[in-house]
């Protein structure tokens, strides 16, 4: 297989503002093409990576790559990467056009180049009838094509995209979302995606980064983000969990036995999710979404726990219901109707082995 | 009863309010009229001799060849130099702002008088004479504070991402400075350069402290009501006053008009104001 | 423009030059700030310190070889001559007054502009208003010696509705003056206080209407409080616009309405040995007219502040 250079590398990069570390020893890369997301809550540090990649906010330590460049130290109008704002900061006093062409005329391209490249942009964002238009007089969808056009144009190594939809009602960003993903893979750019809307980033990405307190808690695809979190808060995060506190009792190659409101348990040992690999003994804690609960005939090597109905909440096809266990841990369960409770409430449900995640307890969120 | 005084009381009081405003004015438009050489009411016969002839007053239209490059000197320094300060006082917040705001408006605050007679000995510390440049620096120091004050509004409504957008696109300081910030400050240096036109213009107290044997408009006419004045008066006056009042609401109506313009995008850019 | 500097980079000097700025906001302070602050320095600060350092010298310009003799002569000067302090007394005293009346000629004005006249009006009304501010002072005045001069406006048409006994002198004493004055402090009143004005919300005036207060109890309790800070602005700007004016005194005004001001600006006019002692009323007319000003706010600032 060849090495190609990667799009993006950030290494040990450290961002301080005083005492407080917004980027606490970042080291990603990004293959070149990849559609990465980096998600997290305000205040993760996920923006501010973003900025320092583009070189607006200076690094405090550590490296910055673009297209195998050091551009640590260089200011952003060297960089080879665009940004689009969630504010598009599409430039009020220029036309459509000369805003998607901005990037090529600092690029110092000849004039009917530019013009082509214009051109091929509004080709590209379906809005080639408002190129001599004034941003003032374009709707926000239609400003948020502009602003991806103005960033694509020039051609950047990798386009970094600070939360662009943010600022749209939830019919048109997922409109765009399509968009904007079928624009990434026709063009086959390296998008940088910034967002705290994890639906979005599961529904956009190839990759997914989970930002917390300026470090990145766990780099995967969507599907293994969601099905096998490292950490309570990347479960927490990116959909409904629940965490249930247990034991491991025993652990070899193939399987870990463990205990679960006194019961035994045994699961395969590659359920093991989090990074930091527990002993036989530690308390650990056991991730499992609300739909992999069910009611009703316990299949061969599930776990049966009991637990009393809080509340319940009829939703058509579904039902939800509320449960605590007898140990005490609230429950949350998402599935068909039947199997009701009984009369005072009591209710078996379980769960397959293969549905549950195995996180260390330290890391409870 | 307050019905009454809402509906009938207070826009009474403020037509009699703009009637006194206008009056003496209209009075002085009529006074241009009378053929006669001496000002007096009623006017009996007219002529608009008066009229006619200010436009070929030798030491007038000096004069107002004086005021207008006063004028377009003192404003040309008030922008050069109140635009830079206007992005110096941007770039810092809390009780470094407020105490730069304070001696960058002193001047507004001392009386004006003082003002213009601590600069005519101050310039005559290097040298400087009285004279049509002391003036225009009497005028550039006193709407230097208005330039700023205009531009730190404009500069507050925009965004930061805006000039980041420019560089992350390739534009170094100076083409961002020219081809982003000047073109959307626009608007409120055309308000300033006006406003700072209009301000020399009318200023008498500068001009007379500062100036020399070319007087500026309002300064000759001082000169010349001290001994009495004639119907002339009143119709270089009103000629002035005409195209004053004509260049102050163009103004008016030009930035208002912008303002509006752009309110789409700015709102747009608002949305995100804190984000 | 953009052709040029991008033109510009293929010299290292400017590309240097632009990394410089982009990388380190110091060097783009510097940039932005060098030409602001000595202008601060040069032409806000430096003149009145001068003047402050001049008022205590013996006699300046310093002859030919001579050192500075510092010297209280001329703030004695202030106390010991009646005429100085008199003229002084006058214009707070005069600039008190007009200020008091500027505010209660114009509140009603702002109140209908922004308050009584229909929301889209607002704008052409204010425009209206302003409209003759732009003209000189010099002009107004003379627009008023128009109007009250012995065969002026005001003297014809009481002889037109009957009145034969000889022409009022109305030009040149305190009346005219205070006209003038009004015509020329009005625009100053008018702006803060319609911008404080408009802000009060209308469901306020509503609400207190609908719990029963009387218009003069809303006035007192409501408008008066919300409208304070324009009130202090509009005071401020009018009273030290007063106590600078020059022209005016000396063309509405009569012989006995010297004001200080006009006195500081006559010594000036004198040899330029008379400079100290124009400095030292300079210097103590702005402290004075800081000092009454700052007291003022003070006062009436003292309640608690409004909540936003």
């Amino acid at each position: 297989m060849a090495e190609t250079t990667p799009a993006i590398e950030t290494r040990n990069v450290i961002k301080s503002f005083g005492s407080v570390r917004a980027i606490d020893d970042v080291s990603l890369t990004v293959e070149s093409g990849i559609f990465l997301t980096l998600l997290g809550p305000s205040g993760c540090g996920k923006s501010t990576l973003l900025r320092s990649i583009a070189g607006f906010s200076p690094v405090t330590s550590g490296t910055i790559m673009v297209g195998g460049r050091d551009v640590t130290h260089q200011p952003p109008h060297l960089r080879p990467v665009n940004m689009v704002f969630q504010d598009y900061a599409l430039f009020p006093h220029m036309s459509v056009r000369r805003n998607i062409g901005f990037g090529c005329e600092m690029k110092a391209m000849p004039k009917p180049e530019i013009e082509k490249r214009v051109d091929a942009m509004l080709d590209l964002i379906r809005l080639p009838a408002v190129g001599h238009r004034e941003p003032g007089e374009l709707s926000g969808g239609q400003r948020q094509r502009v602003a991806l056009a103005r960033a694509l144009a020039p051609d950047p190594v990798s386009l970094l995209l600070d939360e662009p939809l943010g600022a749209l009602d939830l019919k048109l960003r997922i409109e765009l979302q399509h968009e904007l993903k079928s624009i990434q893979r026709s063009t086959g750019k390296t998008f940088v995606f910034v967002t705290h809307d994890q639906d979005e980033a599961m529904s956009m990405s190839d990759l997914v980064a989970v930002m917390k307190d300026g470090r990145i808690e766990q780099l995967d695809t969507p599907q293994a983000i969601y099905a096998r979190p490292a950490t309570a808060f990347v479960a927490g995060f990116v959909g409904a969990a629940n965490l249930i506190p247990a034991r491991l009792a025993q652990l070899d190659a193939d399987n870990a036995l463990i205990t679960v409101e006194g019961r035994d348990w045994q699961v395969p040992a590659s359920r093991i999710t989090t990074s930091h690999m527990p002993s036989a003994g530690d308390a650990i804690t056991l991730m499992i979404r609300p739909e992999d609960v069910a009611l009703g005939q316990a299949p061969e090597g599930a776990l049966t726990l009991t637990g009393k109905v809080a509340d319940q909440t009829f939703l058509g096809g579904r039902i939800h219901m509320g449960c605590e266990t007898a140990g005490g841990t609230k429950i949350m369960i998402e599935t068909r109707p039947g199997g009701m409770p009984d009369a005072d409430g009591a209710i078996d449900f379980h769960f397959r082995p293969d549905a549950v995640a195995i996180l260390s307890h330290s890391e409870k969120a | 009863m307050i019905k009454l005084i809402g509906r009938i009381a207070l826009p009474t009081y403020f037509w009699i309010f703009v009637a006194w405003l206008f009056l003496p004015l209209a009075v002085m438009a009529a006074m241009g009229f009378r053929d006669s050489n001496f000002v007096a009411f009623p006017i009996q016969s007219w002529t608009t001799d008066w009229y006619r002839s200010v436009l070929t007053d030798r030491e007038m239209s000096a004069s107002l060849w004086v005021s207008l490059q006063v004028a377009l000197i003192s404003t040309a320094m008030g922008l050069v130099i109140g635009t830079p300060m206007a992005f110096m006082v941007a770039r810092f917040t809390g009780a470094i702002r407020a105490l730069l705001i304070a001696v960058i408006v002193l001047p507004a605050f001392i009386p004006i008088v003082v003002a213009s007679i601590s600069l005519r000995m101050f310039i005559g510390n290097f040298g400087f004479s009285t004279g049509i440049m002391a003036v225009a620096f009497g005028h550039a120091v006193s709407s230097v504070p208005f330039v700023v004050v205009m531009l730190l509004t404009r500069l507050n409504s925009m965004s930061t991402n805006l000039t980041d957008a420019a560089r992350d696109l390739g534009a170094d300081d100076f083409i961002v400075f020219f081809r982003i910030v000047l073109p959307y400050l626009a608007p409120a240096l055309f308000g300033a350069f006006m406003f700072c036109m209009l301000l020399s213009f009318e200023d008498f107290t500068r001009s007379f402290f500062l100036g020399s044997f070319d007087p500026t408009f309002p300064v000759l006419l001082f000169a010349k009501l001290r001994f009495g004045f004639d119907p002339g008066l009143a119709a270089i006056s009103t000629l002035v006053l005409i195209v004053t009042i004509a260049l102050g609401l163009y103004a008016e109506r030009f930035s208002r008009r912008r303002k509006l313009g752009n309110q789409g995008q700015v709102t747009a850019i608002g949305d995100n104001g804190n984000g | 423009m953009t052709a040029f500097f991008i033109w510009a980079r293929r010299f290292a000097a400017y590309r240097a030059l632009t990394e410089l700025l982009a990388r380190s906001p110091g060097a783009r302070l510097f940039a932005t700030a060098l030409l602001p602050v000595a202008w601060i320095l040069l032409a806000n600060l430096a003149p009145l310190v001068q003047m402050l350092v001049i008022s205590f010298y013996e006699s300046y310009p310093l002859a030919e070889g001579t050192s500075a003799e510092l010297t209280l002569r001329h703030y004695m000067a202030f106390i010991e001559r009646p005429l100085y302090l008199s003229a002084f007394a006058r214009s707070f005293i005069f600039a008190t007054i007009v200020t008091a009346l500027t505010l209660v000629v114009m509140f009603p004005v702002a109140y209908y502009i922004a308050k009584g006249a229909p929301r889209q009006r607002r704008v052409r009304l204010l425009l209206l208003v302003i409209s003759p501010f732009w003209i000189s002072e010099i002009i107004r005045s003379f627009a008023w010696m128009l109007m009250l001069s012995n065969r002026g406006a005001v003297n014809s048409f009481l002889s037109f509705i009957g009145y034969s006994g000889p022409p009022l002198d109305l030009l040149y004493n305190n009346v005219s003056l205070t006209i003038g004055v009004l015509y020329l402090t009005s625009l100053y009143m008018l702006l803060p206080l319609y911008s404080a004005l408009e802000k009060i919300d209308d469901n306020l005036l509503e609400a207190a209407a609908d719990l029963g207060a009387t218009a003069p109890r809303r006035f007192m309790r409501i408008i008066l409080p919300l409208a304070r800070d324009g009130i202090v602005t509009g005071c401020t700007l009018t009273f030290l616009l007063i106590v600078g004016l020059y022209a005016m005194p000396l063309l509405l005004g009569g012989p006995s309405n010297t004001l200080f001001a006009t006195i500081i600006g006559q010594v000036f006019g004198r040899a330029g040995d008379s400079w100290p002692l124009g400095s030292a009323f300079s210097i103590i007319l702005i402290v004075a007219a800081l000092a009454y000003v700052g007291i003022f706010m003070t006062i009436v600032q003292k309640r608690p502040r409004r909540q936003g």
